[in-house]
């Protein structure tokens, strides 16, 4: 068994997770990408010592893809359950990321999951699923993209209980690029500094800043022993913008910072 | 330290693209400092750099910077001009100063906020340093030895022979200036008491005027109209001075210059080694608690690249006006006269090429950030027109269900011995087919009335409702590839149906194009079924199998060469309906409710809707 992955709370994330759970209630995790969602259902996942069961969404998920399909093998048709029916009925976290790039219809399946009922229709095989007394979901939802015309309906959005992710404070983020890739404290902050610095351009030729996954990226790089303008272009610059002036203005700040 | 080796840059704006090394330089700014000051080009003979309350000015080139890219130059530049807006934070009183202590008070001020930049920003002394290598005829005159003051207050390490270089590092970084706190003091600065105050005014001039003293002393003259601030990316010191009849020394009275929001630089200064910031130091309450960082952003920095105050009114070149000539329909005698109708296609790259637009400095500061935030609140209608629809695939080798006669089938295969064939899954498939959207905005006059139930003009109405449907770009019902485009026209008689090209097709919706939106003013007449025609034809040309046409429009047609009422509706319902028989869904987003009858008529009953006020 791996060990409890490594978390940095921000405030009282942990606690609040904590409690909803204590009550089952279904919970949504809200925030910009790369500022620790997944690592955060891992961590209170090991805490609370339940198996998590983890579907990124994309827009063809299914259903079906969730609940589970119809199979045909030389004895006939099976059913084969699927990651969330597996979840419902074993009694684990059953963890939608990005909840809101799935296909509509697909976001209904989890309502009847995610209220007082508790309970997984499947009509294919005309059973209804009652959840194990374990069993709680956990989805995210990045509202960055939802502004982008992608939005989660309020009957989804209502069932659930929120919290909120932000980019962690600049002296919890240093900790945690210093933790996750193993710099000093000083590289550590010049790095987050550099990350303030891109999310100034957000909205100015950035749709959003330096995360800090890449900024740990950055640091795994020239832990690696890549020159940190070089790791920092890698890690940063590249994945950032494709427009050569945003290019250029994040090179100067990049070549400023180091 | 080195300079770094001169690369040649792939990516180096071309000579006269202007535009884009401002953009640049702009985020520059605001990466490295959190302060977007305005940026304007210098008259072509000028290369000083001005930094005041109105903005920074830049030459285009500097050209007496030798071997050395002038892109270098702007960057350094900014970079210093961005240390100043950030730590000069008190302003000089000028009032009784020789001229002599004022430039050496404005070289002192320079060495200090670069040392407290670099200390924030360490890579910039590499950026700075090359500009002060020693030049061969620099002598000890005052220009020459000012220059060697400057390099030897940024370069502590380097050897320089002249007493009067080594009075004045000793002085700056034994006066407590921030050199000595950094511990980089070279060793011939014996360090004389650390009394004074970090970056207080006082400790400044008693410094700058014991320096200007010995110049006296030494008999070199100094001519105040010839001298000019070195190296050149340090701005004239213009900003340094205390406006006359000024009291209060706080630099946050005076400032006109759109800083970031306040917790973006506050985390800053949690992220960097702690004391840095001399903002913080007790001496400077008023500094500290100055105003200025908490402006957030007025102006994004593409709309001061599409200004030209001087140009915004010329008449646009005739090269950038297309005119196209289309039917117009005469509803008397029952056909269309042909090439009737005139329409001028402004296709303007950067500004909208338009005279009748709002001059930039009247738009409101947050307008663009106030317009994209209540289009994003508003429920686009594109979208709702009808979702591509979903087929099923029979015989599908993965699906949500069994296909039966697929399944049949592989059973059958399976009790005879045959191989089964593994596909019997049905598919469901979106119908992949992307939407090409156009956005016709009405500018007549008369959409400067307020709007229902609302204090927003119809304009204004008009204008975030367009910016909800291009912001629907690539959403689902519209398909990942879908576009949108929004034009607006007016008209002045039949041989001119203004056509602007507010955002065009495949255009992201940046600055640039809030700015034009946010630009555009009522005025002209309503002459619909030129500007229709005009927009189905740029539609068929995109030649896709989904296009929208939506008519954001008060409905009420009218043009000063029109008598009969009903002219110019007829026209346009004819325009309708022709866009329709192409193929091209066509609806109107009325603005005014007084007019539903002529809209109704021109778009018929399913073909309109009343615009909602979007929530503010």
């Amino acid at each position: 068994m791996k060990p409890e992955p490594w978390y940095q709370p921000t405030g009282d994330e942990c606690a609040l997770f904590e409690a909803a759970y204590a009550r089952r209630l279904p919970i949504l995790l809200k925030g910009p990408t790369g500022c620790g969602k997944t690592r955060f259902v891992e961590h209170m996942a090991r805490r609370l010592g339940r198996p998590l069961i983890t579907v990124a969404c994309h827009d063809d998920l299914s259903a079906s893809d969730l609940t589970g399909r119809w199979l045909l093998d030389a004895q006939g048709t099976r059913w084969q359950d699927g990651p969330l029916t597996t979840a419902v009925r074993s009694g684990a976290l059953c963890y939608l990321d990005e909840l809101v790039e799935a296909r509509s219809d697909t976001t209904v399946v989890i309502h009847p999951l995610a209220d007082s009922r508790r309970v997984l229709p499947l009509d294919k095989c005309n059973e209804l699923v009652e959840a194990h007394a374990d069993f709680s979901l956990v989805v995210s939802y990045n509202p960055g993209y939802a502004a982008r015309h992608k939005a989660l309906k309020p009957s989804t959005l209502q069932r659930f209980c929120g919290i909120e992710f932000a980019t962690p404070p600049a002296d919890i983020e240093a900790q945690i690029v210093a933790h996750e890739s193993g710099v000093d404290a000083v590289l550590a902050n010049r790095l987050v500094a550099l990350g303030v610095r891109t999310r100034r351009l957000q909205g100015h030729g950035l749709d959003e800043g330096a995360s800090t996954r890449m900024l740990v990226h950055a640091a795994l790089l020239m832990q690696q022993g890549v020159s940190a303008q070089a790791a920092c272009r890698m890690a940063l610059v590249t994945p950032l913008t494709d427009d050569p002036d945003v290019v250029q203005a994040l090179r100067a700040a990049i070549d400023a910072s180091f | 330290m080195s300079a770094p080796p001169e690369r040649t840059d792939p990516d180096a704006v071309p000579p006269g693209d202007d535009g884009r090394l401002r953009t640049r330089l702009a985020a520059t700014s605001r990466l490295l400092w959190a302060v977007a000051p305005p940026l304007r080009w210098a008259e072509a003979e000028s290369d000083t750099v001005r930094l005041s309350h109105h903005g920074l000015q830049l030459p285009l080139s500097f050209d007496s910077v030798p071997g050395r890219s002038a892109r270098n130059a702007h960057q350094a530049a900014v970079a210093h001009a961005g240390a100043h807006l950030v730590h000069s934070e008190q302003r000089f009183d000028p009032q009784g100063l020789k001229p002599i202590t004022m430039a050496l008070i404005g070289l002192l001020e320079d060495a200090r906020i670069e040392w407290l930049a670099c200390r924030e920003l360490p890579g910039l002394r590499r950026l700075w340093e090359p500009f002060h290598a020693p030049e061969p005829d620099e002598g000890s005159d005052f220009e020459g030895l000012m220059r060697r003051l400057a390099r030897a207050l940024l370069q502590p390490d380097l050897p320089d022979p002249h007493p009067w270089i080594a009075k004045g590092r000793r002085l700056f970084f034994g006066a407590g200036m921030p050199g000595a706190a950094i511990g980089a003091v070279p060793a011939d600065v014996d360090g004389v008491g650390q009394t004074g105050l970090i970056g207080d005014p006082t400790t400044l001039r008693r410094v700058a005027s014991l320096l200007g003293n010995d110049i006296g002393q030494m008999r070199l003259s100094f001519n105040p109209k010839t001298y000019r601030v070195q190296p050149v990316y340090r701005d004239d010191h213009q900003w340094l001075w205390q406006p006359s009849g000024a009291v209060d020394g706080a630099v946050s009275t005076a400032l006109d210059v759109p800083a970031l929001a306040p917790d973006d630089r506050s985390a800053d200064a949690t992220s960097t080694a702690p004391g840095h910031s001399h903002r913080r130091d007790p001496a400077a309450p008023a500094a500290t608690e100055a105003p200025r960082m908490d402006r957030p952003a007025a102006l994004p920095d593409a709309r001061l690249d599409t200004t030209a105050p001087a140009d915004a009114d010329a008449p646009p070149a005739a090269a950038d006006v297309k005119v196209h000539r289309y039917p117009e329909w005469d509803r008397l005698i029952g056909r269309s006269r042909p090439q009737w109708c005139s329409v001028l296609d402004r296709a303007a790259e950067g500004d909208l090429g338009w005279p009748g637009a709002t001059p930039a400095g009247d738009i409101a500061p947050h307008a663009a950030e106030a317009l994209r935030r209540r289009a994003l609140a508003l429920r686009p209608w594109g979208p709702q027109w009808g979702a591509p629809a979903t087929q099923l695939l029979p015989r599908q080798a993965e699906g949500d269900g069994f296909d039966l006669d697929a399944l049949v089938d592989a059973r059958i295969a399976q009790r005879i011995g045959r191989r089964p064939d593994e596909r019997v899954y049905q598919g469901r498939e979106r119908r992949r087919c992307d939407a090409v959207t156009l956005c016709l905005l009405d500018l007549s006059a008369s959409t400067a009335l307020p709007g229902a139930e609302t204090t927003d003009s119809q304009l204004d109405q008009a204008r975030i409702a367009a910016l909800a449907e291009a912001l629907a770009d690539g959403s689902p019902a519209l398909g990942d590839r879908s576009t949108c485009a929004v034009h607006g026209f007016c008209s002045d008689g039949r041989h001119r149906v203004h056509y602007l090209r507010i955002k065009d097709f495949d255009e992201p919706v940046d600055a640039q194009v809030l700015d034009r939106l946010l630009r555009l003013r009522s005025g002209g007449s309503t002459r619909l079924g030129g500007a229709l025609r005009h927009a189905t034809a740029l539609l068929l040309a995109r030649a896709t199998p989904r296009m929208n046409l939506l008519v954001i429009s008060d409905g009420a047609s009218h043009d000063i060469d029109v008598h009969d009422p009903r002219y110019l509706s007829a026209d346009a319902r004819r325009a309708v309906r022709e866009a329709r028989w192409h193929g091209v869904a066509v609806r109107c987003l009325a603005l005014d409710v007084a007019h539903e009858a002529g809209v109704r008529w021109m778009f018929g009953r399913d073909g309109y809707r009343f615009l909602q006020p979007a929530p503010r």
